[in-house]
């Protein structure tokens, strides 16, 4: 292995040689992952707006949880719920195959990330939901007394 | 006590600001100014801010609701461990910790700097912690108070589930955020140290020791705090794994990265001279990504599941991170001229070439891990479309370098300065090689037997962790082979003592180097875990009926019924899973959901029974008709070997942390016995570790007793008697009728319901179908109206549970139930929204559920009103298996990590005073300095 290498010059280029292959390798492997494992970001409302335009691709949209609509089914072990962001505009019909999250009933914000069907159903194959007050408490938890 | 706090934080900036001025004046005058005052200045803000902490957590635990902080982070019932833990549970308090944290590296680099002589660098680094101080302590008083009091008097909710989430009322809070907090906030003592060096051109010897010595602090806690936080994740159903490549988790792995590649690169600076303006560059980016991760974690930028606030303080953060980075640059460009390389890589093949390679990945991995963490706001930027990648993008990209970077570790012991190590070498590293290749293969191997697969970059990933091991082994072995034949033909009067002897003396020699193998070795334990719980994995959701086997993998599961914990805060449902292997019954396992009353939504227990080649995982996911349970079963391979290789990790860290002389820089029996203490709790340290890090909750039958455990058994202990009785059911209901005009309520009751009652007139009989009595009740209410009904009626109960359909056409809001005494709500076949359970009156238990469905399409409901003797108890006779998540505070954990970081501070500051000694004696005498 050494022997091979030392037609190559000082080990300052064969380092930089290295340095470049690493550098090209790493690229070739961004550009291939960001391709496979990338989509848009988008509140429910932009993907409403997008319309016919938007069914078939991978998207990932962030949102809340509309309390009232969701449906949890253990023995299918499907979790069906809407979702829609702060202008509350549109609402995205979501449809998970997984385990329901602790604490998903309360309208917190999560992010699915999945296709949409032509009927307009988001089918989701990664579902976020975020740690509840971490940082921030939710409003209203305490009341004032007079 | 919040006066008190709230004048400490006043104080703190006060003190801030003088400090600032005081180490500019001694700065001006060439550090001999003002040496007691800058000293006792640094004290004083550290004992400020820790004043406003203390009386911070007497706030949280004599929960004073006066004060906003207080009233959102605590509630009544909250164990005091997490009242305390609520310190850092809130976005104020948090920076409060946090400032206190940097307070603290102050106070302590105020104590390891000897007392006479020059310290001009000192003034400087002094100066670099007590800004950093001042502008989170600006942030405090001005954009963050935790101190702030309500307006008025108020009252503390009641709240079961005791004001912090259930989720974070987990051991993990007790221990992660703060081993993070004191990772992050160590970056600024060597960032401080270097601007030191860097401004007043320093000889290194002065400085770069400490540097290094406090980026290895800053390092191992940040790898022990995103272990723990990696275990709580893993722990908690959800949060996806132990990593998720969530934005916070990649803030603190940013700074991780350089301070791991810097480790690397300072050790041929200290005795090479080489890598010089590389390392001035990666301990201000190491700092600089910390305040980089502190912006990620509360400026609301980016989405993440740790919830950021979307607060004021974002572009606060921005301005002290601009001028960190600015200040940074000056000082390094300062300098950059005089920073040239002493030496230069004379080989590929050498400990140099090594780093440089190491650095290479290591910088590779950190720029992927930015770049996937900021595409969001770069596509934005350039692309006009948020852009954003999954776990697969970092998986992807990262598994080929990490297995890089191992392939690396593992010729590392064979690379010395400048060359290869010994002629043999390549003997060696084929040994090592032959031995890895044998090892990953029959991991693989079994891996393959249970899980049928095998994917290419695990099986290298394995091959390569063994490569490591094996590697550090070797050397290990050659190494203390020749220093005990060696020592021993010096002592050959005393063969036995001079063996041990030799041993210790060969410890102390090589502390360093054996640190620095035990370290890598962790890492590669570590990496066999993720690899194979990574790339190998079995799940099976099923519904199981009491009786019903499941087979995951080698283990046979038989569910035989719920049971539930009764209490007052709240009550947990919990299945019985018998686990048996081979078999062979090893005992029970008990997934679990603890259900709040005040509508807190139920929590989710997830059972694990940790082995070392594989975790059993089970998750109850929910519940069906006639006390089924929806189980969800995993088996993730060879995770305990995660937190294994953290402790080898950590034990490798302290060893690197051991200063080179053992002398105890104190004469005075006062401080010898705080030396004594700090051996304690490093001995301390080591026990919690080691409770931590095995599998200690899996509590093992006794031989006899397992061999008391035969399958047989199953059918006596487990299946209770049948209990049979009569309940009366009062279901009252609340309709609110949001249709357009009235219409009625169908509703099934039990086939063999008696004595039905409902208001006369409201209801009639619909007939009997499909094995239920069908009921119509129209209470006609006009649309907008909400109208109360109560259907009363007597039911026969056995074993087999009393389940109740509802079929509504009203768009209802709510739905009240009253069940019997002792009677649990089990199944929501279709019932959703918020669940709860109430006590009323101690003679009834409610349960109600928001219902919803535009258009008036029926809704069926299933409620099992179940009272207690149809549970099955815990089966007598048989041990708990697995470690029920987040179910008791561990008193043994907490104990071993405040143990372990005063054993990492207290070393390191011993090991700086010491060489600050050193290097002032050496400094005095330039002949000495020159000779060595």
């Amino acid at each position: 292995m050494v022997a091979g290498l030392s037609g190559l010059g000082s080990p300052r280029v064969r380092l930089w040689i290295a340095f470049g292959a690493v550098v090209l390798v790493l690229c070739w492997l961004i550009r291939t992952a960001v391709i496979h494992a990338s989509s848009y970001y988008l509140t429910v409302d932009e993907l409403a707006k997008k319309g016919q335009a938007a069914v078939g691709k991978p998207w990932t949209v962030s949102g809340t949880v509309v309390g009232r609509s969701v449906r949890w089914s253990p023995a299918r072990e499907t979790l069906v719920f809407d979702m829609q962001d702060e202008s509350g505009h549109a609402k995205l019909h979501v449809v998970f195959r997984g385990p329901k999250p602790d604490d998903f009933d309360r309208g917190w914000p999560l992010v699915v990330t999945g296709t949409l069907r032509a009927d307009g159903t988001f089918n989701a194959q990664q579902l976020l939901v975020k740690c509840p007050s971490k940082y921030e408490a939710k409003s209203g938890t305490y009341t004032a007394v007079n | 006590m919040g006066a008190l706090g709230a004048a400490a934080l006043r104080g703190l900036w006060l003190v801030g600001w003088l400090s600032l001025v005081v180490h500019a004046w001694a700065a001006w005058s060439r550090g001999r100014a003002g040496k007691r005052l800058r000293r006792a200045a640094l004290w004083a803000q550290f004992f400020l801010a820790a004043l406003a902490c203390a009386s911070l957590v007497v706030l949280l635990v004599r929960e004073d609701a006066r004060y906003a902080y207080v009233a959102e982070y605590t509630g009544p019932g909250l164990p005091v461990l997490y009242r305390i833990a609520a310190l850092w549970g809130g976005n104020a308090g948090s920076l409060l910790f946090w400032t206190a944290l940097i307070t603290l590296y102050g106070a302590v680099m105020a104590w390891a700097q000897p007392r006479d002589g020059d310290d001009r660098a000192f003034t400087w680094a002094g100066g670099v912690l007590s800004a950093v101080a001042f502008a989170f302590a600006t942030l405090l008083v001005f954009a963050a108070n935790p101190f702030v009091r309500l307006p008025g008097p108020t009252a503390s909710p009641v709240s079961a589930s005791g004001g912090l989430s259930p989720l974070l009322q987990n051991p993990g809070m007790a221990v992660h955020p703060v081993d993070v907090y004191l990772g992050l906030t160590g970056m600024t003592v060597p960032f401080a140290w270097g601007v030191a060096g860097w401004v007043l051109r320093l000889p290194e010897d002065e400085w770069f020791p400490v540097v290094r010595r406090w980026t290895l602090v800053a390092w191992s806690f940040l790898t022990i705090g995103m272990l723990y936080g990696a275990r709580w994740s893993y722990e908690v159903l959800g949060w996806g794994g132990y990593w998720a490549w969530d934005p916070v988790e990649n803030a603190s792995l940013l700074p991780w990265l350089s301070a791991t590649a810097f480790l690397h690169t300072a050790m041929a600076q200290e005795r090479r001279g080489m890598f010089r303006r590389w390392n001035a560059v990666l301990v201000a980016v190491s700092f600089w990504l910390s305040l980089f991760a502190t912006f990620l974690t509360r400026s609301g930028a980016l989405w993440s599941i740790h919830a950021f606030a979307s607060s004021r303080l974002g572009p606060w953060l921005l301005v002290v991170m601009l001028v960190f980075a600015a200040g940074a640059a000056l000082a390094i460009a300062r300098v950059w001229r005089s920073l040239t390389p002493r030496a230069r890589i004379e080989r590929v093949l050498s400990r140099e070439g090594g780093v440089w390679l190491n650095n290479l990945l290591l910088l590779s991995a950190l720029a992927t891990v930015l770049c996937g963490t900021v595409l969001p706001w770069w596509s934005q930027l350039v692309a006009g479309r948020s852009l954003t990648v999954s776990a697969a993008f970092y998986n992807a990209v990262n598994a080929p370098l990490f297995v890089c970077l191992l392939l690396g570790m593992g010729l590392a012991p064979w690379l010395a300065w400048r060359q290869m190590k010994r002629d043999d070498a390549w003997a060696w590293i084929a040994r090592a090689a032959l031995f890895a290749l044998v090892m990953g293969l029959a991991t693989a191997a079994s891996l393959h037997a249970v899980y049928r697969r095998s994917p290419w970059l695990a099986v290298a990933a394995l091959t390569a962790a063994w490569f490591v091991i094996a590697s550090a082994a070797a050397d290990v072995y050659r190494s203390l082979r020749s220093a005990v034949s060696s020592r021993r033909g010096a002592a050959r009067a005393d063969r036995g003592r001079g063996s041990a002897l030799a041993l210790w003396l060969w410890l102390r020699a090589h502390r360093r180097r054996i640190g620095a193998y035990l370290v890598h070795v962790g890492v590669a334990v570590c990496a066999i875990g993720v690899a194979a719980s990574g790339a190998y994995h079995l799940e099976v959701q099923r519904v199981m009926r009491p009786g019903a086997q499941l087979t995951v993998g080698r283990y046979d599961l038989t569910f035989t019924g719920l049971g539930v914990t009764p209490g007052q805060r709240a009550r947990t449902l919990y299945a019985n899973v018998l686990v048996a292997r081979g078999g062979r019954v090893l005992g029970v396992m008990q997934p679990s959901a603890t259900f709040y009353p005040d509508g807190t939504p139920p929590l989710t227990r997830v059972a694990i029974y940790s082995e070392p080649w594989s975790d059993l995982y089970l998750v109850l996911l929910g519940t069906g008709d006639g006390g089924s349970a929806v189980l969800d079963a995993h088996l993730n391979p060879m995770v305990a070997w995660i937190w294994f290789g953290g402790e080898v990790l950590l034990a490798g860290s302290l060893l690197c942390l051991w200063p080179k002389t053992l002398r105890v820089p104190v004469r005075s029996p006062l401080r010898r016995a705080a030396v004594a203490g700090t051996v304690v709790l490093v001995i301390l340290a080591a026990a919690g570790g080691t409770a931590w890090g095995a599998p200690r909750a899996n509590t093992r039958p006794s031989a006899s007793a397992r061999a008391d455990m035969r399958v047989p058994r199953l059918d006596v202990v487990l299946i209770p008697a049948p209990v049979r009785g009569v309940m009366d059911v009062v279901e009252r209901m609340q309709v609110t009728n949001r249709g357009s005009e009235p219409r009625s309520i169908r509703l099934a009751l039990p086939g063999d319901s008696r004595r039905v009652t409902v208001n006369p007139g409201h209801w009639r009989w619909a007939g009997v179908q499909g094995g239920m009595k069908w009921i119509e009740v129209a209470p006609g209410v006009s649309p907008g109206a909400t109208a109360a009904e109560t259907v009363t009626y007597t039911v026969p109960y056995s074993a087999a549970g009393t389940a109740l359909s509802l079929t509504t056409a009203y768009d209802a809001d709510v739905i009240r139930l009253f069940l019997p005494e002792g009677g649990w709500f089990v199944s929501a076949e279709g019932l959703l929204a918020a669940t709860q359970t109430t006590a009323m009156g101690g003679t009834a238990w409610r349960v109600y559920t928001r219902l919803s469905q535009p258009g008036g399409v029926p809704w069926v409901v299933h409620v099992a009103t179940m009272p207690h003797p149809f549970f099955a108890p815990t089966p007598a006779g048989l041990p708990v298996l697995g470690r029920v998540a987040g179910a008791q505070v561990d008193v043994w954990q907490v104990m071993g990590n405040l143990g372990w970081i005063t054993a990492v501070i207290a070393l390191a500051a011993w090991g700086t005073w010491s060489s600050r000694r050193r290097s002032r004696s050496s400094a005095e005498d330039p002949g000495e300095h020159a000779g060595g």
